[in-house]
């Protein structure tokens, strides 16, 4: 497929003003969203689940959701990546509990590609996603709060302002949760074999 | 982060980013949502879902035609408005839990709710008010259908569209708060009656011991308030029902009668208390 990268003009465009023009119906915009944002979401998304394959599954889940809810949703410092990011959390946890119909919808797809890529190179994979398995099965035991800030700001290395704003909750409290989930991880990874 | 040995981030193959590209242009061939990116090599994808999204919500500057009320399983509910209709869970139920699913994934309460997968849909009701065919009231459609998931817990999923002048439309998607206190309308002697949702003059909940219900719902008269008293036949299907008792206003309320084999087992009467949450979970517009 023809890769088409959207339009740059001179000035680069905000996340704030991009995800106006996307939530009023303008895919150029949104187009630029995605190709600014789809290599964090889709790295984010591995974290979230230690599979490449998942990962990608899950970033176009984001990415359809973002479109169907950006006329509603307000951007947070003039990012959209705690949202996507939270997007991609909740979705992966349903992926979890029972895969959806809407990832099975995605999945029917046709997918013309046949070349092998870069989800098929397993062996050299399989000491990283070990490791962010055994990672992720800790951070799932962790409270909601906490587990929500780690998800946030350690595994999507968000800024803590940013992560802050977009819980609703002060800086301070993100600080915290972030200080006790450290220690129980730790104290977690150590118990793993 | 260093003290969890985390992964480094890898640079995206332009293969992934073009199979990522594809699937969000490839919008799943029930919905009717636009695909959101502009990218030339998936217009005829995006042109056949077009189409094929297109027909089940058509709309005229007269109201809706029939093309969602008149399914081939739907009937008239006896004695109700003339718009309201029943029908059997087929393809447009699913449709419709997919966009309640929608606004419950993105909602920070996702937790709250069952997997999509498990959600078993148990009947349809469909409301369509013709519009006056001018100015702001060109009519709406508004579509709940009831469901339960694995471990047998109701919800109720609605879905609405309404046309306004130059037939430009909104379209939302709302679903029922599981944590939400039921309303209580009769309970005792092994029979349950309650409400779990409320929307749009529309009241759906679960009867546990009867096989039939009869409401009543009193509303203050729009210009006098004087409270007017009306019969408001139910759909009760497995357990849940559905009514239209319309706006809550005070001194709104509703009595309700539950029938096993043709006797009174229970009744109870419930009074509108504007101080009380809706009862609506997550929702989305578009």
């Amino acid at each position: 497929m023809t890769i088409a990268k959207p339009p740059r003009g001179a000035a680069i465009a905000s996340d704030v003003e991009l995800w106006s023009r996307a939530a009023d119906g303008d895919r150029q915009a949104f187009g630029e969203l995605f190709e600014r944002h789809v290599e964090a979401v889709w790295n984010h998304a591995y974290r979230l689940t230690a599979s490449w394959s998942q990962a990608e599954d899950l970033t176009s889940s984001t990415f359809l959701l973002a479109w169907r809810k950006c006329r509603e949703m307000r951007l947070v410092r003039d990012s959209a990546l705690p949202w996507l990011y939270t997007v991609a959390g909740n979705l992966a946890r349903d992926e979890r509990r029972g895969t959806t119909r809407f990832l099975h919808a995605l999945r029917r797809v046709p997918d013309s590609s046949v070349s092998a890529d870069h989800a098929d190179d397993v062996a050299r994979r399989v000491d990283g996603d070990a490791r962010m398995a055994r990672i992720l099965a800790a951070v799932r035991s962790l409270p909601r709060a906490e587990r929500q800030a780690v998800e946030l700001c350690l595994l999507g290395e968000l800024p803590v302002p940013d992560a802050a704003e977009f819980l609703g909750v002060a800086e301070v409290s993100v600080r915290s949760r972030l200080s006790r989930a450290r220690a129980k991880l730790r104290t977690k990874l150590r118990e793993q074999p | 982060m260093k003290d969890l040995d985390l992964p480094p981030h890898s640079p995206l193959p332009p293969e992934v980013r073009d199979r990522i590209r594809t699937r969000v242009n490839a919008v799943p061939p029930r919905s009717r949502y636009r695909a959101p990116l502009s990218v030339a090599a998936a217009v005829a994808v995006v042109a056949a879902g077009a189409v094929i999204v297109g027909q089940p919500m058509s709309g005229t500057s007269d109201g809706y035609r029939a093309g969602t009320t008149a399914l081939p399983s739907a009937t008239t509910v006896p004695g109700s408005s003339p718009q309201l209709t029943v029908s059997r869970p087929n393809a447009q139920s699913d449709e419709d839990l997919d966009r309640c699913w929608a606004a419950v994934a993105t909602s920070p309460r996702v937790a709250e709710y069952a997997p999509r997968s498990t959600w078993q849909p148990v009947f349809t009701v469909t409301r369509a008010r013709p519009g006056r065919g001018i100015g702001l009231d060109s009519g709406s459609l508004v579509r709940v259908t009831a469901f339960s998931d694995n471990s047998g817990k109701p919800g109720f999923c609605e879905n609405g569209e309404v046309l306004s002048e130059g037939s430009k439309r909104s379209w939302g998607a709302t679903v029922s708060d599981p944590s939400a206190e039921p309303i209580p309308l009769a309970a005792g002697g092994g029979a349950n009656i309650y409400g779990t949702y409320f929307s749009h003059g529309l009241l759906a909940g679960v009867a546990q011991g009867v096989d039939s219900l009869t409401f009543r719902a009193t509303n203050p008269h729009p210009d006098t308030g004087e409270p007017i008293g009306y019969d408001c036949p139910p759909v009760v299907r497995d357990g849940l029902f559905l009514v239209e008792v319309g706006g809550l206003h005070v001194p709104s309320g509703v009595a309700v009668k539950g029938f096993d084999d043709g006797n009174e087992v229970i009744s109870g009467e419930w009074t509108y208390d504007p101080a009380k949450d809706p009862m609506t979970g997550p929702s989305m517009m578009e």
